[in-house]
């Protein structure tokens, strides 16, 4: 133990330990005054003199971005210049194909090209549509992605792509969207909901047309499966289209039953392959799979 | 220059019980001036009509969702920038919260917030991410959840959490705080029900089933109620 | 009681303080152990192991309560337990209440480990324990207080020296806080609703989630840095009235700061600017506690450079008053509004508990082992420790300082058009890996030094064994 210095504090014993006295070290006192001074100075600027909240800085930094970027402020209307449609058509390709198909004829998602809109057909309702999403039904929320710009770019070009009445021959969507149900109504949404009682022609040959069906039964109820959920993307001879031929001997995930059925079921969500786990029951993955294999060559 | 005489250590250093008391009230003025305001006031303003408690449902899978520590790695809180309302949906206020006990706003983003996630996936999805999230979000690194699928919720668990909320203050109607399992089995088969038809077969009794009704109810009354309160719809540009 | 009473070989009852040292050791084995599996389970997910037990969600409580109150909470009450008696000339109060407070304790921590990993939480950050366990907390930190208080009041020197004020506003305040922060509704044996909800519950959370780290990982600690870096430096403290100054406006400050964790919720905003600016405040209390035990060391430092136990202390000080820079600047609303939510704030917890706290305890334990037991065992080891500790804390650090500004940046980047320049999360989540990789390195360094100890450790107790008791030189 040192011995201790003569500045040392007169203390009585703490186990040894010894306390000097030295006083504070001016920048230390200087740092908590400067600390001190800064906090009120802070506090009575934000809350007396600018009165500031949370809120209004928000509203001001929207106010501010409304400025800087005018035309996310005033989404759009429907414009057909070449610009906004070659837009429009490129964001589409980008995101939209995997479910609306290439040719907007359907797909996981409705056909856009006839005069049956779920969700109303006139600029504006298709336009919120594609900004927000149909949560419930997979339609995902473009907005935050596409931004309005690029909402109403696209929207004009789904617009564009509109033939009406006739583009109802073109659909190969599934489901719940080839017969056109009774949540459908025609063009422009607010038109009477008289939905018209002609049933779709059976589809041209430039739309894909169901494959064929023969063999055990789990590869027939295969091929009804394929022909409502597949064909939009791997064609009616399963020699592919927007997914690959799956009649070929190159198989990217493998070419076995079991390989075949994982695809299915976990998709290759990053690809555009449907995650089918979630919409096909295990039987049906199980038949689609076979029908599948049984197209192999 | 300190002396044996100093004033504060004779009076206060020597003096073990006083320090003792000294030193609580030095916390006692910061504790007392942040907390009892928050205890004791009425937040009328930052009070929003149209924030409704969690069914009895949902509520046994918001405790799932506290037992599996969801919170560690999603907040439940949209802080008022453009960034995160473009990201996430309009910011929280502090009336949307005014039913979440333990609150889960959470002080970490591994995963994004969920504050506004109801409605933004169909209950497929929720289930196909629960069970494998990387078969819908390539390259998550959320675990899978394979066990939610078989454990069940049970009624006993749903009406001790009822019956505690309800002595809590949270307005739960009669016949729900009578018999809040029957509620909660109404809105777990409607859910099953709805699962079954995009081809998913999960019984309503799951744990998966009740954490789903809970994610999916997330933020659907705070977005409605803010939305009514500024007059409009319109998302912020 | 008295020191007669006492068994004559023992008048301090180090036997007590040997056994929370060998717990302070194992505790930091285990919770750092659950530290490196959970890091790994970020940056590879396939660790997570398919089992609901050991999923993320449910380990990360395990791992912070398993550090904070098994690792530092046993640390900090060696440290008591062996500086109180001494520094207050009699023995602790009672030595039953000593023991039961060990055994209390140990079981707390036992219970933990058992209840968390099976989902068994109240999900408030460093409370998750269910509310029989709060319970038991209670009796056992009531328990302890009276031991604490019945020997203050017992004391043969009249005098209370720093080291104590701050043991004594540890054990007053934690009490304060565990009780409101556990206040809650029962509804089954495990389960329990909190009598606050939504934004109060978070405020009253928060002002205990700061002051745990306050008053469990910094006055305690500051105790022990009082204690302890005078004793291995042989030097006297700085100055008296600085510790005066700095302790009284440091408790003073502190318990104001909690809406730090807070700002830009839905917290009205005078809470959140009284979080910000008392935060600033705090830079000068904590750094006056910071200098106290730099310039102790005034004319110490070529002794710096050969002891290993002074590197790991002044590594400690050093992480303290950068950690308490750090903090305040989180807390200004600007700079919150980037660090909140990513990997800085678990860069800035890091740096204050592998820093501050870790050093601190690994300063002190290789302080004491000569000291309860006999000459360490493998002496080399202890140099190794404080590099291989110093490394892979700096390791794990700048990784998250880096990722966690990456990740901050990209949350708010846009493109030209003013969108989000990256929409999808994934696409952070992604960029973290390497970051992730990166804290596993520096994370399982920390580990194996402390792995290093704890052999250590036990070899010197076995050598102990056939030893004479402790040398007499080492009893300085
Ligand atoms: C993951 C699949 C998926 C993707 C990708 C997708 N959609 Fe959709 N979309 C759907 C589904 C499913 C519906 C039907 C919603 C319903 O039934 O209510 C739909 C509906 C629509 C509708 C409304 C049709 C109507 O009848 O009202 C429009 C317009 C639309 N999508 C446009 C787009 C555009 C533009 C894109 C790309 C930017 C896109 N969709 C990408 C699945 C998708
Ligand atoms: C939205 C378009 C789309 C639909 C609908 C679709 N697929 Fe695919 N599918 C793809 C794409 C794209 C790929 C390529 C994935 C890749 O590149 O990894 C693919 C790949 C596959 C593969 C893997 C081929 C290989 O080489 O490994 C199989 C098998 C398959 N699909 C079967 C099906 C079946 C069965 C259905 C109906 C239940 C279906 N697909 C529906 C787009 C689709
Ligand atoms: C290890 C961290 C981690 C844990 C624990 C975790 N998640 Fe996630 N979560 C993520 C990540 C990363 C994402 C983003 C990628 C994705 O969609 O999977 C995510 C995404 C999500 C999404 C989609 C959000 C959106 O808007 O796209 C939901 C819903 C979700 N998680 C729910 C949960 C639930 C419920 C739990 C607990 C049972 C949970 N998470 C536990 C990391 C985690
Ligand atoms: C080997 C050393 C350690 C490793 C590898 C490690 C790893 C981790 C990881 C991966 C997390 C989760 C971070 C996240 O959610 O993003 C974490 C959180 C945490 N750790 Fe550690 N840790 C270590 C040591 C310690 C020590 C010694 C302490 C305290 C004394 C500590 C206290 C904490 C705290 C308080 C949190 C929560 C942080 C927050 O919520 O922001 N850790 N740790
Ligand atoms: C003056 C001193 C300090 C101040 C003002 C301060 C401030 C802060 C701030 C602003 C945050 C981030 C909150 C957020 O955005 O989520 C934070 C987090 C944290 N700090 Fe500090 N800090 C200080 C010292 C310390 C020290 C010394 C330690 C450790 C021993 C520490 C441990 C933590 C922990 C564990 C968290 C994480 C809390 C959580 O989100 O779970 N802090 N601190
Ligand atoms: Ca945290
Ligand atoms: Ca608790
Ligand atoms: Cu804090």
């Amino acid at each position: 133990m040192t011995t201790p210095p003569p500045e040392l504090h007169p203390h009585e014993e703490a186990d040894g330990i010894l306390e000097e006295d030295n006083p504070l070290p001016d920048w230390w006192v200087g740092l908590f005054l400067v600390c001190i001074a800064w906090s009120g100075v802070y506090a009575v600027r934000y809350h007396v003199l600018e009165s500031a909240d949370q809120g209004a800085w928000y509203d001001a930094e929207i106010a501010d971005a409304a400025s800087r970027w005018p035309e996310l402020s005033k989404p759009k209307g429907f414009d057909d210049s070449p610009e906004t449609l070659a837009a429009g058509e490129a964001a589409f390709q980008k995101n939209c194909v995997a479910c609306h198909n290439a040719a907007l004829t359907g797909g996981i998602g409705p056909n856009l090209t006839d005069d049956r809109w779920i969700h109303g057909g006139t600029f504006d309702a298709v336009r919120s549509t594609i900004d927000k999403g149909i949560g419930a039904k997979g339609m995902p929320a473009w907005g935050p992605q596409l931004g309005p710009q690029g909402v109403a770019a696209v929207a004009s070009y789904v617009l564009s792509k509109n033939q009406g009445e006739a583009g109802r021959a073109a659909g190969t969507a599934m489901g719940a969207y080839a017969e056109g149900g009774a949540s459908v109504g025609v063009v422009g949404g607010e038109a009477p909901p008289s939905v018209p009682s002609t049933p779709p022609p059976p589809a041209p040959a430039a739309a894909p047309a169901p494959a064929a069906i023969e063999g055990p039964p789990e590869v027939v109820a295969g091929a009804t499966v394929y022909n409502d959920k597949c064909v939009a993307c791997h064609g009616p001879e399963l020699k592919g289209g927007v997914g690959p031929d799956l009649t070929d001997k190159t198989w990217i995930h493998g070419g076995d039953l079991a390989s075949i059925k994982t695809t299915i079921t976990k998709g290759v969500p990053d690809k555009g392959m449907i995650t089918w786990g979630g919409i096909l029951s295990d039987t049906e993955i199980h038949n689609v799979a076979s029908f599948v294999l049984s197209k192999g060559q | 220059m300190a002396t044996q005489n100093d004033w504060h250590r004779n009076n206060l250093e020597n003096k073990g019980a006083l320090f003792a008391v000294l030193s609580v009230a030095a916390i006692a003025v910061g504790s007392w001036v942040e907390l009892v305001p928050m205890m004791t006031v009425d937040y009328a303003p930052e009070q929003i009509a149209g924030i409704e408690p969690y069914t009895p449902l949902e509520v046994a899978g918001r405790d799932i969702y506290v037992r599996e520590g969801c919170y560690v790695c999603h907040s439940q809180w949209v802080r008022p920038f453009r960034s995160e309302t473009l990201r996430y949906g309009d910011w929280s206020r502090a009336g949307e919260y005014v039913y979440d006990r333990p609150f889960q706003l959470g002080s970490r983003r591994i995963g994004p917030d969920l504050m506004r996630v109801g409605g933004k996936y169909n209950d497929a999805w929720h289930v196909q991410h629960l069970m494998d999230p990387r078969s819908t979000s390539k390259g998550s690194i959320m675990p899978p959840y394979a066990w939610l699928m078989d454990a069940t919720w049970s009624d006993a668990d749903v009406e001790a959490s009822i019956d505690a909320l309800s002595t809590l203050g949270h307005p739960y109607t009669l016949s729900v705080r009578e018999d809040p399992a029957k509620a909660a089995h109404a809105q777990a088969d409607a859910l099953s029900a709805r699962l079954a038809e995009s081809g998913l077969d999960v019984p309503a009794d799951r744990e998966i089933i009740a954490l789903v009704a809970y994610l999916q109810r997330l933020g659907k009354d705070g977005t409605a109620a803010i939305a009514h309160s500024k007059g409009n719809d319109e998302v912020a540009p | 009681m008295s020191p007669a009473t006492q068994p004559q070989h023992d008048p301090w009852d180090d036997d007590l303080v040997r056994k929370f040292l060998s717990a302070t050791v194992l505790w930091a084995v285990v919770g750092l152990l659950v530290g490196v599996i959970i890091a790994l389970q970020l940056a590879w997910w396939p660790a997570n192991l398919g089992l609901p037990y050991t999923t993320f969600g449910r380990l990360r409580p395990l791992h912070t309560n398993a550090v904070i109150f098994a690792f530092a909470g046993n640390t900090v009450f060696t440290g008591i337990y062996y500086s109180m008696p001494r520094l207050l000339k009699t023995p602790m109060w009672s030595r039953l209440l000593g023991r039961f407070h060990f055994w209390g304790w140990q079981s707390i921590i036992v219970a933990a480990a058992l209840t968390l990993p099976f989902g068994m939480t109240q999900s408030k950050e460093y409370a998750e324990l269910i509310w029989p366990i709060d319970l038991a907390i209670v009796v056992v930190w009531v328990a302890f207080a009276v031991n604490f208080f019945g020997t203050i009041f017992t004391r043969k020197v009249s005098h209370l020296y720093v080291a104590i004020w701050f043991y004594m506003s540890f054990v007053l305040t934690i009490a304060v806080l565990h009780i409101v922060n556990s206040l809650a509704l029962p509804a089954t044996l495990t389960r329990s609703y909190p009598v606050f909800s939504g934004m109060t519950d978070a405020l009253v959370q928060w002002w205990y989630g700061h002051n745990a780290v306050a008053f469990f990982l910094t006055t305690p600690f500051l105790g022990l840095m009082y204690y302890f870096l005078p004793k291995s430096s042989g030097r006297p403290v700085y100055s008296y009235r600085l510790s005066i100054i700095h302790f009284w406006s440091l408790v003073f400050l502190y318990i104001w700061a909690g809406p730090h964790h807070l700002l830009y919720s839905g917290l009205p905003d005078w809470a959140q600017t009284l979080g910000m600016v008392f935060s600033i405040m705090l830079i000068a209390p904590s750094w006056g506690g910071m200098i106290n035990g730099l310039y102790t060391l005034r004319g110490a430092w070529d002794q710096v450079r050969t002891d290993p136990i002074l590197k790991f202390q002044v590594v400690a000080i050093s992480f303290y008053g950068m950690s308490t820079f750090e903090g305040p600047m989180m807390s200004i609303r600007s700079v919150n509004a980037l660090a909140h939510f990513t990997n800085w704030v678990v860069g800035h917890v890091h740096a204050g508990a592998l820093g501050w706290n870790g050093m601190m305890a690994f300063g002190m334990i290789y302080w004491l082992v000569p000291r309860l037991w006999t000459t360490i065992a493998k002496p080399a080891w202890v140099e190794l420790h404080f590099w291989l500790a110093s490394l892979g804390m700096l390791l794990y650090i700048i990784a998250m300082w880096a990722g966690g500004l990456t990740e901050g940046l990209m949350s708010r980047a846009l493109t030209p058009e003013g969108l989000l320049l990256y929409p999808n999360f994934v696409d952070i989540v992604a960029r973290m890996n390497p970051f992730f990789w990166t804290r596993v390195i520096g994370g399982t360094m920390y580990l194996v030094g402390a792995i290093l100890m704890a052999i250590n450790l036990v070899l010197t107790i076995r050598a102990s064994k056939h030893a004479p008791a402790v040398s007499a030189a080492a009893q300085a």
